[in-house]
């Protein structure tokens, strides 16, 4: 009878082994949790006209126009090695609750005739338009290149931040106007977007 | 070895074996939903109490997933701004491995059949001012999918901020014609006529209306116009603000 015990306890934890792996990858494995961070950023001003903080609002082919700071020098003067505030027309407040990226994209001109597409490569050329954007205090070569939103997979992000609501910036956008004459004289927009994202 | 041994450890083996298939069979039968928990949700909304700007309550959406399963997820949007928002919720792809910060850990690109698999209760919510809204998504990767261990998608919440602007023009009509095509200085917003709050005309013979509005080149057709006549024309109606602040939320999936 002791021998049947031994054996039957064997075979039990052989089963018992072969089975809780089993149990461990069953159907209640499946789950579904969030982080419940609050990720948001404020952002002013929310309009720009190209030519329009220290000019007159009239723009020129093959011309770059920076996104400046009323304390700016003027809308064709870029930044110098290193962005400054005066180089930065928007000012960004940050409240999340952890570590954010933020993106910049911007669409096609549209709803006038100046109808510039956005190149997505960062230069120039018949009909497009290529953008940068960069923040207070970075190296301004480093700058990232502005693509459509669509694109946004493949977009490089502008910003990190290293605490939570640790993006509070100054930030801007380049933009070089196409190459070629405008079609007409009625102002067109585009719609510029900054993405945040939890890091 | 003594007969009895061997009979009871078959015996006992046979048993087992019968335990480990059905065992199998439960894990080949994962649920058919899983629902992120109401609590997490609740947790989420009180993150919004007293949150002047607008954003996103949950920031990230983590799954251990089997093919087949249908997840119910969501997004938690609030706006705490002066100004009303037009959220555009969409499914967004990543092209490229992503970190996570959390665990260090890189998420492969999205699948291309991927937003074939994603669903929004809705994708596009008006927010009031303090209005916190939940919008459902579901998630179901067909059985049989080829997809990465660990891979990523994002949903994208694009806000509009809506303002308001009145344009005034002076319109002519000739002979027998009732409508004119004005060129608003604003896009309408959502490039929809029911942005027009109203339009009024100074003449009491016109009964002016909206007919057509081309995102093309801003031209609102205004109808209902007495013919041969001159009259000044007031249009409001809400535009988006050009700049907008989107949000992507994370949606890390890890395979079992």
């Amino acid at each position: 009878m002791k021998k049947i015990l031994a054996g039957l306890m064997i075979a039990v934890l052989l089963t018992v082994g072969l089975v809780t792996p089993t149990m461990a990858a069953t159907s209640q494995s499946v789950t579904v949790t969030a982080t419940p961070a609050y990720v948001a950023i404020a952002n002013t001003p929310n309009t720009w006209t190209l030519n329009g903080v220290k000019g007159d609002g009239f723009i020129l082919v093959d011309t770059i126009y920076y996104a400046i700071d009323a304390t700016g020098t003027a809308d064709t003067t870029g930044p110098g090695a290193t962005v400054t505030d005066a180089d930065c027309r928007f000012s960004l407040t940050d409240t999340s609750s952890v570590n954010i990226t933020l993106k910049v994209t911007m669409e096609d001109f549209a709803g006038g005739s100046v109808n510039m597409a956005n190149s997505e490569s960062g230069l120039n050329g018949a009909t497009s338009y290529g953008a940068y954007s960069y923040y207070s205090g970075m190296t301004y070569t480093a700058k990232k290149v502005v693509k459509k939103v669509a694109n946004i997979g493949t977009t490089d992000v502008m910003y990190t931040s290293t605490s939570p609501g640790g993006a509070d910036i100054k930030w801007a956008v380049q933009v070089e106007t196409q190459t070629d004459a405008w079609a007409g004289g009625t102002a067109s927009t585009a719609t510029l977007t900054i993405t945040a994202a939890k890091a | 070895m003594d007969k009895r041994v061997i009979i009871g450890l078959v015996i006992v083996v046979v048993v087992g074996v019968l335990a480990f298939t059905m065992l199998r069979g439960q894990e080949d039968t994962p649920p058919a939903e899983v629902k992120l928990s109401q609590s997490i949700i609740d947790e989420a909304i009180a993150q919004c109490e007293n949150r002047t700007t607008w954003g996103i309550a949950l920031a990230d959406v983590r799954i251990n997933y089997l093919t087949g399963v249908d997840v119910e997820g969501a997004i938690v949007l609030h706006n705490g701004d002066d100004a009303e928002r037009l959220v555009t919720l969409s499914y967004e792809a990543t092209s490229l491995p992503q970190l996570d910060g959390d665990t260090g850990q890189y998420y492969q690109p999205s699948p291309i059949q991927a937003s074939g698999w994603v669903s929004l209760d809705t994708s596009q919510v008006r927010l009031e001012r303090m209005d916190t809204e939940v919008v459902k998504i579901h998630f179901l990767v067909p059985e049989g999918a080829k997809v990465p261990s660990l891979w990523e998608f994002r949903i994208s919440a694009t806000g509009v901020q809506i303002a308001v602007w009145e344009d005034q023009f002076i319109v002519t009509t000739g002979t027998g014609e009732d409508e004119v095509v004005t060129t608003l200085t604003q896009p309408l917003l959502n490039s929809n006529v029911v942005a027009v709050i109203d339009v009024s005309s100074e003449l009491s013979a016109d009964l002016p209306y909206i007919k057509d509005y081309d995102p093309s080149n801003r031209g609102l057709t205004i109808g209902g116009l007495d013919d041969s006549a001159q009259r000044l024309v007031t249009v409001n109606y809400e535009y988006p603000l050009v700049l907008r602040i989107a949000y992507d939320q994370r949606w890390l999936i890890k395979m079992l």
